[in-house]
């Protein structure tokens, strides 16, 4: 009974540093690319300050908005906070993983995204439109190859849960070769999602093919804040996701004290490389036009379908 | 007792048919109150008897006497057949509330024509289900059809509807043809008995069973708008009122995978054959696709609904099949759970597409606008209708805490939670299939966004749109119904699936159920670890959204401050540079462009800015013309016998009659 609440409330931590520590991935990756790009870099912290200037300053809102853009932020934001609940962080499961598979996860994901995207409709202004229809258009395309790549996952682990899924990997270690294919479609699917570069520009705030930017536009004060935190907390779920799925050597799975520093470091480590290869992708790639994107994405989609099926033809060989 | 409720139904429903129909226009103000009270009284009863039936749970069957000594109608009410009665009885219930008061607009003879036709429609569809035999089936089958012809072409009897309505009495008289073949075949293998519990082949048909698959497949597929017999759905479903399109749509497509499923899985449960498997999950795949294809590149609101109908009937019929091939291979559970997505989201569709019908008939009576173009702003406008219709949009998408999740989250499970390795080609071919489910699903995301966004949201992109007035109670209780239907389907699906599991059980012998529902949703395979509870997940969310939001309100006391929107350095922006429906899915019309055949009209002369592009699908050039044409070529061939001449009429006759006489007398 004790042993249950420790681990629940170990858990409930768990969930909660992530949240506060997600802000820190998008202080990391702007030091990396001012790095990259030979300018002296903001502090790590940058993304508190500006989250707390955010939530002090008065929210400025259009006056023909519905209740539906104020509402917005809020369900963005607890969409993804709940999932700090279900992805792995220091120990292989979350407090809500049990009941929370990898289909609700995608699930979620695009409650979240949903909800932007009509607020960003809300105001009738040309830029939120022309987010939320590009939005839209790419988000139809790279949800599909997430579920694909959680599909073979599952067929592999026969689990549809995060902590099984990952349990798995890390006792029956060995080169999976359709989850190579699914690696690489995941990162193609993860820029597209969180919004990096090849797809969309997170450093722009006023150009005509921004994405992501152009559906925020119209948010300031709280509701901004609440966005961009979602954000952070989105790429850094994206991360760890990838990290449960294709490297989750490290992950804790028992109590212990020394097994948890140990992960904590692990799964430190692991995030500085990945963002270091995330500003790397940036930094050496330019913007795509819109409709190369589709060509980007269905390349996606190919690689996590080949990914199942090899997956399939090797399991049916065994 | 399910007899008697039945029958006392029936009654009423035919007296209300017969009260509209008759009623001569003097006493229509008397009469309509009451016709519209036992509108809802009697789709009350009729919810009530499908529940009372799936609870109950016991087969009783009931045959009557009329006119012939021998005709006789046998009616029965088994577990399968109470599902669709009460699937039909809740949506009914919700669009009569909304149509209680959505009719007021029409004249008095329309309003006397709509509820007579409309009575006769829910009468022929609540027989459809309950038919023990092969006449009462056909029968219903075929008031059914023509009671909803005379509702799509009667209201307004423009060229368009007239157009619309032939085409569906044609497509349905060409499935009515194969249905009624299907049934004669089957009936001539067991010595022309009529009764449905007689129609178990017992005799090896062989061959046969597969004839008679086809057929009923042909048949009921032209019902269900199943690829290529899919283009009346788009035609007929704008023109009918609006809660008559949701009662098309939401019920009278299912009651064709209802016959699909009493010929797979009664009449010729002995001699299924895995193709057939594979032929319905390839016409629901193709169906799902184009269908959110042309859903996502509409531009009228009631269109854009029709193609993606026909969507959730692709994914219906793929579920289905899958049902079928996996009880081929002898994987019970797997086949279960199938069946188990088919029932579901047919009851799931039948909530949300009536209730986003019925959002449209309300834009359309507030703004008398269908166009998505010139819509907009609406939010303000009908504030509860943008509820409750978000509700809906949310369930067609397939989102978490509604009700369409539920049923593409237990159809995902069919791929994750199992392993078919040892079937080869089940293991090559379900990825495929799985690639193109979830790329519908995505885009179904797209079409919502669209239907939701460009109606609702943004600014009125008419002036005219400015005079919206909100709808009535009467309306909202319509609405509010099947709304909040999708919300607990969507949060608490246990007792239905649970519900569900033993008519599934009861259809594939020898089969296990899958789904696990003491707490949340799980799986007897993987009892620990593979659940989702829906409601722990709503919890979850309303319980963060509180937090956050009181913490802020605690901590950081700012109010907003109302300010014009940012103007991208224009003096003012107007609602003229937002999307139009058009626009919006313009990138699709683009990487879609294969599927699509564009008409695009463009300004001729400086005076004449006119721009239109006309989104046609490929199948009428590729398939329909032709065909027409070839049938105008054979019927032009035949004009040589008719002369127009009694004499040589009468002597066709004669010639018939000796012929006849002759082939009598020969055998």
């Amino acid at each position: 009974m004790i042993e249950n609440l420790l681990l629940y409330g170990l858990l409930l931590i768990q969930g909660l540093l992530l949240a506060f520590l997600a802000p820190l991935s998008i202080g990391w990756i702007k030091m990396q690319k001012a790095w990259l790009q030979n300018k002296s870099a903001p502090p790590i912290t940058q993304p508190y300050a500006e989250l707390k200037k955010l939530l002090i300053k008065q929210p400025l809102v259009a006056e023909q908005a519905s209740w539906l853009f104020l509402m917005a932020p809020y369900v963005y934001f607890a969409c993804l906070l709940s999932l700090c609940f279900v992805v792995p962080f220091i120990w292989i499961t979350g407090l809500a993983t049990a009941f929370i598979g990898v289909i609700v996860i995608a699930g979620i994901l695009t409650l979240a995204r949903i909800f932007l995207v009509l607020a960003a409709m809300d105001i009738g202004t040309a830029f939120g439109s022309l987010g939320a229809r590009r939005e839209m258009f790419i988000a139809s395309l790279s949800e599909p190859v997430l579920l694909l790549i959680f599909l073979n996952a599952s067929l592999l682990t026969q689990a549809t849960h995060l902590n099984i899924i990952g349990y798995f990997f890390i006792v029956h270690k060995g080169l999976y070769p359709g989850m190579i294919f699914s690696l690489l479609a995941f990162i193609l699917v993860m820029l597209a999602e969180t919004g990096r570069v090849p797809i969309d520009n997170p450093a722009t705030h006023l150009e005509l093919t921004m994405v992501h930017e152009a559906m925020v536009l119209e948010y300031s004060g709280r509701y901004l804040a609440l966005i961009e935190w979602g954000n952070a907390i989105k790429f850094i779920i994206y991360l760890l996701l990838l990290i449960v799925l294709f490297v989750p050597y490290g992950l804790s799975t028992s109590l212990g004290a020394g097994e948890a520093l140990l992960s904590i470091i692990a799964v430190l480590l692991k995030l500085m490389v990945l963002i270091g290869l995330v500003s790397l992708i940036e930094s050496l790639n330019a913007k795509m036009r819109l409709f190369k994107v589709p060509e980007y994405l269905v390349g996606a989609f190919m690689l996590a379908v080949l990914g199942i099926l090899l997956t399939q033809l090797l399991g049916v060989g065994v | 007792m399910l007899i008697n409720l039945l029958i006392i139904i029936s009654l009423i429903w035919l007296a209300l048919a017969a009260a509209a129909l008759c009623i001569p226009n003097a006493y229509a103000s008397f009469l309509l109150p009451i016709i519209r009270v036992g509108n809802i009284f009697n789709a009350g009863l009729t919810a009530l008897l499908g529940l009372l039936g799936l609870i109950l749970f016991q087969t009783v069957s009931f045959s009557f006497k009329f006119l012939l000594p021998h005709l006789s109608a046998m009616l029965c009410i088994d577990p399968l057949a109470a599902f669709f009665i009460s699937l039909l009885g809740f949506s009914l219930l919700g669009i009569s509330c909304f149509a209680a008061k959505y009719f007021q607009h029409f004249s008095i003879n329309q309003q006397k024509y709509i509820y007579g036709f409309m009575a006769l429609f829910v009468l022929a569809m609540l027989f459809v289900v309950v038919a023990n035999d092969i006449f009462t089936f056909l029968f219903a089958w075929e008031l059914m059809t023509l009671s909803s012809y005379f509702l799509v072409v009667g209201l307004e009897p423009t060229r368009l509807a007239r157009k619309a309505g032939f085409l569906y009495l044609g497509i349905a008289h060409v499935g009515f043809l194969f249905i009624a073949a299907s049934f004669f075949l089957l009936a001539l293998s067991q010595n022309l008995s009529i009764a449905f519990p007689q129609l178990m082949p017992v005799t090896n048909v062989g061959f046969l069973a597969n004839i008679i698959f086809v057929f009923a497949l042909i048949g009921f597929g032209a019902k269900a708008g199943l690829f290529p017999l899919h283009v009346w759905l788009p035609e007929a479903h704008p023109q009918a009122p609006s809660p008559i399109s949701g009662l098309m749509s939401g019920v009278m497509l299912k009651m064709a995978i209802y016959g699909l499923l009493r010929f797979c899985f009664q009449f010729l449960a002995l001699y299924q054959q895995s193709w057939w498997g594979y032929l319905l999950i390839f016409v629901g795949l193709v169906t799902m696709f184009f269908g959110v294809v042309h859903a996502a590149l509409q531009t009228d609101m009631k269109r854009l609904l029709a193609y993606s109908s026909m969507e959730n009937l692709g994914f219906i019929t793929v579920a289905l099949g899958l049902s079928l091939l996996f009880y081929q291979y002898h994987l019970g559970v797997l086949a279960n759970l199938a069946l188990l997505v088919t029932l579901l989201h047919s009851l799931n569709h039948s909530l949300f597409k009536p209730l986003l019908f019925l959002g449209t008939g309300s834009i359309l009576h507030a703004t008398g606008e269908r166009n998505l173009g010139k819509l907009g702003g609406l939010i303000k406008k009908m504030p509860w209708v943008a509820v409750w219709t978000l509700i809906g949009s949310l369930a067609m998408a397939g989102l978490p805490l509604f009700n369409g999740f539920v049923s593409e989250w237990l159809y995902l499970n069919l791929f994750f939670g199992y392993s078919v390795e040892s079937h080869f080609i089940l293991a090559i071919l379900t990825p495929l299939i799985v690639a193109l489910s979830v790329l519908v699903f995505g885009l179904a995301g797209f079409v919502i966004v669209k239907f939701f966004g460009i109606a609702f949201l943004g600014q009125p992109r008419e002036s005219q749109l400015k005079q919206t007035v909100p709808i009535s109670f009467l309306e909202q209780v319509g609405l509010g119904w099947l709304a909040i239907l999708c919300l607990l389907l969507g949060i608490y699906p246990n007792y239905i699936i649970h519900l569900i599991q033993a008519i599934t059980i009861n259809l594939l012998p020898m089969s296990l159920p899958a789904v696990k529902t003491t707490w949340g949703l799980s799986f007897y395979a993987h009892p620990v670890h593979a659940g989702f509870n829906p409601i722990l997940l709503a919890t979850i969310l309303l319980i963060l959204l509180g937090l956050i939001y009181f913490i802020l309100k605690k901590f950081f006391p700012v109010v907003n401050k109302r300010v014009a929107p940012w103007d991208c350095g224009y003096k003012y922006i107007t609602s003229r540079m937002e999307d139009t429906g058009a626009g919006f899915s313009q990138p699709f019309k683009q990487i879609f462009s294969h599927f699509i055949t564009i008409k695009l009209t463009l300004p001729t002369s400086e005076n004449l800015l006119y721009y239109r592009a006309r989104i046609t699908e490929k199948i009428w050039h590729g398939f329909y013309f032709p065909l027409a044409a070839w049938v105008i070529k054979i019927a032009s061939y035949t004009k040589i016998t008719q002369q127009g001449k009694i004499s040589v009429y009468l002597l066709y006759m004669g010639l018939t009659l000796i012929i006849l006489l002759s082939l009598v007398v020969w055998l």
